[in-house]
């Protein structure tokens, strides 16, 4: 898929409930009834949430925790603490000094990495089985006892500011995609890139991250996942020895923070780019996240995001097949906020109000007449057979869980999901459409070319 | 750091709200998946099955998830386009998505989608790979729909006009992204007048002129059962395997007709420099490898590519230049093998103003590993790093899969993957010195660089062109 077709979810924001709905965190064992047999959860007295999902094909396992603490928990001010904190969960204990960690990783063959997104952060690593004790005490160590010098603070810095260069500066799908969100999250922590401005970034100081360190980064406020080659007895005398000695700490304030969302403040947006061959658009509905939505709202607008956007969709026929567009996308992006994208890039010499017209009317149609059972019968056979052929990876298993668990959604959470995928009706899609796909909470953003032959045109506002 | 992104669109398993007054019945899809994965592990053992009509192919079994994976390869890739017409395989890879048999395109990604089949495709300057998955409850119909698709495609005349308008799109996209083209500039200094130095994709004027008898060309002359080889994993046994393996792949030609791969000779270093938009300047260098390089060299190069700039924050590459200095984000270096061929390349990205520094200090690691050779202890840390991490690909069918693909490629016995650890193992400082002295050499680097234009030197700038 082209870069100007680049996924909402690397821009997946968190964003906090207006209606302030109960936590679901299953801190219950009872709760455990309705798990598979095999997926094991659990809690240690200092709070931390632990799941095992068990996976003995092969002598390996993926161990991953998960911070609830992402972009949206950013001071004001301080954009892109919580990723510049990723960077630095690397420099550093006492037991390890910097750089020791992912040497140890290096040494055993591990893979690894982490991320920062609106929701979480989270780190992971995959291991000969052999090193899990190693890798539960030194994720536990740094837990609780980072250290960072000044040094590290500088430099890693710059490390981000080259970073932000090519993953933001010089990618201009990530551009217009952050000024759409300007429009549709004013006054909101989501209305900027979750790795801070130039500027913020070079104004991180060692106090202020180990400040925000300390605020959030506690047992009670992490789910450990472990997928692999590990029993739950095992895991549970490794847990304890390691993650156990972690003290118990408040984290406050609690999590989502409640802050309104404003009216969207503009509906259009462009961007010019001389790398862009042809023009596209994109149409960007903000829609409630995960604890304003009846989980089958949630399921529905997954479906329907294949059901436009997929190989078989219906974008791909009205805009790819008859020529106007060079392909087409759609996405259903959620976590404590939620968008719904759909987008095309223009083949050559077409109009770019050609390609917007023929979108909107998708989405006229969709809101007026509805899918078909025999769309909702084709999206529902390639979940599901999705859900087989992703649990040969154990990252991919541990990822589902991990995300799932980080908003507070109990463990037996993704076989409901399942569930309600077999049972959503086309009613329920079409009902979630016509609730969720309004022009209020619409923004159309436009990508032009630069100007090669001359300036660019003025934003497309004759369509509807 | 990346975010990590495994198998179909992850947004499809984010998750909506529970809400607490509709629970419904637990499926038992994903409980049954997971049961199977908490079983004990089988024994997983390499078979070499030959099916009735003699194709060959390698097979794990596993029946603890009920999916089967078959990766394929053609040898031929872009090599094999004719010199004036650039980009045939290319497009040929294109068309085999675009429908077969008697279903069009539409309806081809819809009988997929029905019978939860998926594939994916890569070429290179030597190969077609295919990789395709599908379901043990809809095997038979999944393999007739890979039959189709390698016998049968269609070319329909909307298909090819809209695959030749994509490819145009993408060549005109890389020449309006020189920082995305950057490798194949440096390809096209490194490999001059050899295959592996023309853009796989073709110009505007030839991609423009291919016809579907240049496509039928490439396919009868590649797509041979003598030129084939193929690896399965998953939910089907070697007795089974033996009759499908006909089905798919009994209609293809009997043999090949390729021209052969040239063996590449080093060129003199060349520098070549572009002006465009951006903010951050990208770098890439690389040179021909003179020296053969065999079955048995290959853990030794691994060990010494590991050591330059395989471990993560610990490489010589990356604690030098991104740990010590800051200079950059991410840096890579790679030795590179094919059957007859074998070349080094890497790339970084950098703040304008450190470009050249960090360039200097590259080379200066490559010069260094190549004259006084690896400690002990980063000799030992690279084999425990191998070893382990071999078991770590392997831990799913399509690492398995794909390398049993690479290991008939490379023509190893059928207990590769159990006699990794003692082949890397049994390699000696000796043999390390003597192979980082044949295979890194600094002074024989070309390099690209892309910068604004404010940084870009005198000598050889290039500011693309809107079409070439």
């Amino acid at each position: 898929m082209p870069k100007f077709m680049e996924r909402l979810t690397l821009l997946a924001i968190v964003a906090l409930t207006l209606l302030g709905a109960p936590s679901l965190a299953a801190d219950d064992a009872s709760t455990t009834g309705q798990l598979s047999t095999a997926v094991v959860e659990f809690h240690l007295a200092n709070g931390l949430q632990v799941v095992l999902i068990p996976d003995h094909r092969a002598p390996v396992v993926t161990h991953s925790i998960w911070y609830k603490v992402g972009a949206t928990d950013d001071p004001p001010n301080s954009h892109g603490l919580a990723h510049f904190l990723e960077h630095m969960m690397f420099k550093g204990t006492d037991a390890y000094p910097a750089g020791v960690f992912s040497r140890i990783v290096s040494r055993i063959g591990g893979v690894q990495n982490a991320a920062t997104t609106a929701d979480h952060t989270f780190f992971y690593q995959m291991v000969p089985k052999a090193h899990l004790a190693q890798m539960m005490e030194m994720e536990a160590d740094r837990m609780v006892n980072l250290r960072m010098n000044e040094s590290d603070v500088v430099s890693e810095r710059t490390v981000i500011l080259q970073e932000r260069r090519a993953t933001v500066d010089d990618n201009y799908s990530r551009r217009l995609f952050i000024k759409a969100y300007e429009a549709l999250y004013a006054g909101h922590p989501n209305n900027t890139d979750l790795i801070g401005s130039p500027e913020e970034i070079l104004s991180y100081s060692r106090d202020d991250a180990l400040a925000f360190y300390h605020q959030h980064y506690a047992p009670g406020n992490a789910v450990l996942v472990v997928a692999g080659d590990v029993t739950e007895a095992e895991l549970r005398e490794l847990a304890e020895n390691t993650y156990g000695h972690v003290p118990a700490k408040a984290v406050s304030p609690e999590r989502p923070i409640l802050r309104p969302l404003q009216p969207v403040t503009e509906h259009r947006v462009s961007i010019t780019d001389g790398h862009l061959v042809t023009p596209g658009v994109f149409m960007i509905f903000r829609v409630p996240g995960v604890n304003q939505m009846e989980l089958r709202e949630g399921v529905a607008l997954s479906i329907l995001a294949e059901i436009l956007g997929s190989d078989t969709g219906r974008l791909r026929q009205k805009l790819v097949l008859s020529g106007i567009a060079r392909d087409v996308a759609a996405d259903f992006d959620t976590g404590f906020t939620g968008r719904f994208a759909l987008g095309a890039n223009a083949a050559a010499n077409v109009d770019l109000a050609q390609v917007e017209t023929a979108l909107a009317g998708s989405i006229a149609e969709l809101r007026e007449k509805g899918i078909t059972q025999d769309e909702l019968d084709l999206e529902r056979a390639d979940f599901l057979a999705g859900v087989i052929m992703q649990a040969d990876f154990q990252m991919a298993l541990a990822s589902k869980y991990g995300t799932a668990l980080v908003l507070n959604q109990p463990v037996g959470f993704i076989e409901q999901w399942i569930g309600e995928i077999k049972y959503v009706t086309v009613g329920d899609i079409n009902a979630a459409a016509r609730k969720y796909l309004v022009e209020d909470m619409k923004v159309t953003a436009e990508g032009w070319p630069a100007a090669a032959t001359g300036a660019p045109a003025p934003a497309a506002s004759a369509v509807k | 750091m990346a975010q990590v992104n495994f198998g179909r669109k992850l947004s499809n398993m984010m998750p909506g709200f529970a809400g607490l007054s509709r629970m419904t019945a637990l499926v038992a899809l994903l409980s049954t998946m997971l049961a199977g994965l908490a079983a004990p592990a089988e024994a997983a053992r390499i078979q070499r099955v030959v099916s009735p009509g003699g194709i060959v192919a390698w097979l794990i079994e596993s029946h603890t998830l009920p999916l089967i994976r078959i990766t394929l390869a053609f040898k031929g890739g872009s090599s094999q386009d004719p010199p004036d017409k650039p980009g045939v395989a290319n497009f040929a890879e294109w068309m085999m998505n675009e429908g077969a048999g008697d279903m069009n395109t539409a309806e081809f990604f819809r009988a997929k989608k029905l019978i939860g089949a998926s594939e994916a495709r890569q070429m290179t300057a030597e190969r077609q790979i295919v990789s395709f998955s599908m379901l043990s409850e809809h095997r038979d119909a999944s393999l007739e729909l890979l039959r189709q698709m390698l016998v049968a495609p269609r070319f329909d005349a909307d298909a090819m006009a809209r695959a030749r308008a994509a490819i145009a799109n993408s060549i005109e996209a890389l020449h309006r992204n020189p920082a995305s083209n950057i490798l194949n500039e440096l390809f096209k200094v490194m490999f001059p007048g050899h295959p592996y130095g023309v853009e796989k994709q073709g110009t505007q004027t030839s991609v423009a002129a291919i016809s579907v008898e240049d496509l039928q060309n490439y396919r009868h002359a590649a797509y041979a059962r003598d030129n084939l080889s193929v690896a399965v994993v998953g939910d089907i046994d070697a007795a089974t395997l033996g009759i499908p393996l006909d089905k798919v792949f009994g209609g293809l030609p009997a043999h090949a007709e390729l021209r052969p791969l040239p063996v590449l000779a080093s060129s003199p270093p060349e520098q070549k420099t572009f002006a465009d938009d951006v903010k951050q300047t990208n770098v890439a260098f690389g040179y021909v490898i003179d020296t053969p390089l065999t079955a048995e060299d290959m853990p030794g190069v691994s060990i010494l590519n590991h050591i330059l700039s395989g471990g993560i924050l610990t490489s010589r590459l990356d604690r030098e230049i991104r740990v010590k200095r800051g200079l950059v984000y991410s840096i890579g270096f790679v030795i590179a093998r094919t059957p007859k061929n074998q070349y080094a390349y890497g790339s970084f990205g950098a703040e304008p103003a450190s470009a050249e520094q960090a360039y200097q200090l590259a080379r200066e690691e490559i010069r260094k590993l190549a004259e006084e050779g690896p400690t002990a202890e980063e000799i030992q840390n690279a084999k425990t790093y191998l070893q382990g991490s071999y078991v770590v690909a392997l831990s799913n069918s399509a690492g398995l899969a794909s390398e049993l693909l690479e290991l008939q490629r490379f023509g190893y016995d059928l207990d590769a993957i159990d006699s990794y650890a003692a082949h890397v193992e049994a390699v000696t400082p000796e043999q390390l010195r003597k192979l980082a002295r044949q295979i890194l050499r600094p002074d024989a680097l070309s390099r690209i660089v892309v910068g604004p234009p404010e940084t870009a030197g005198a000598a050889g700038v290039t500011t693309p062109t809107a079409v070439k």
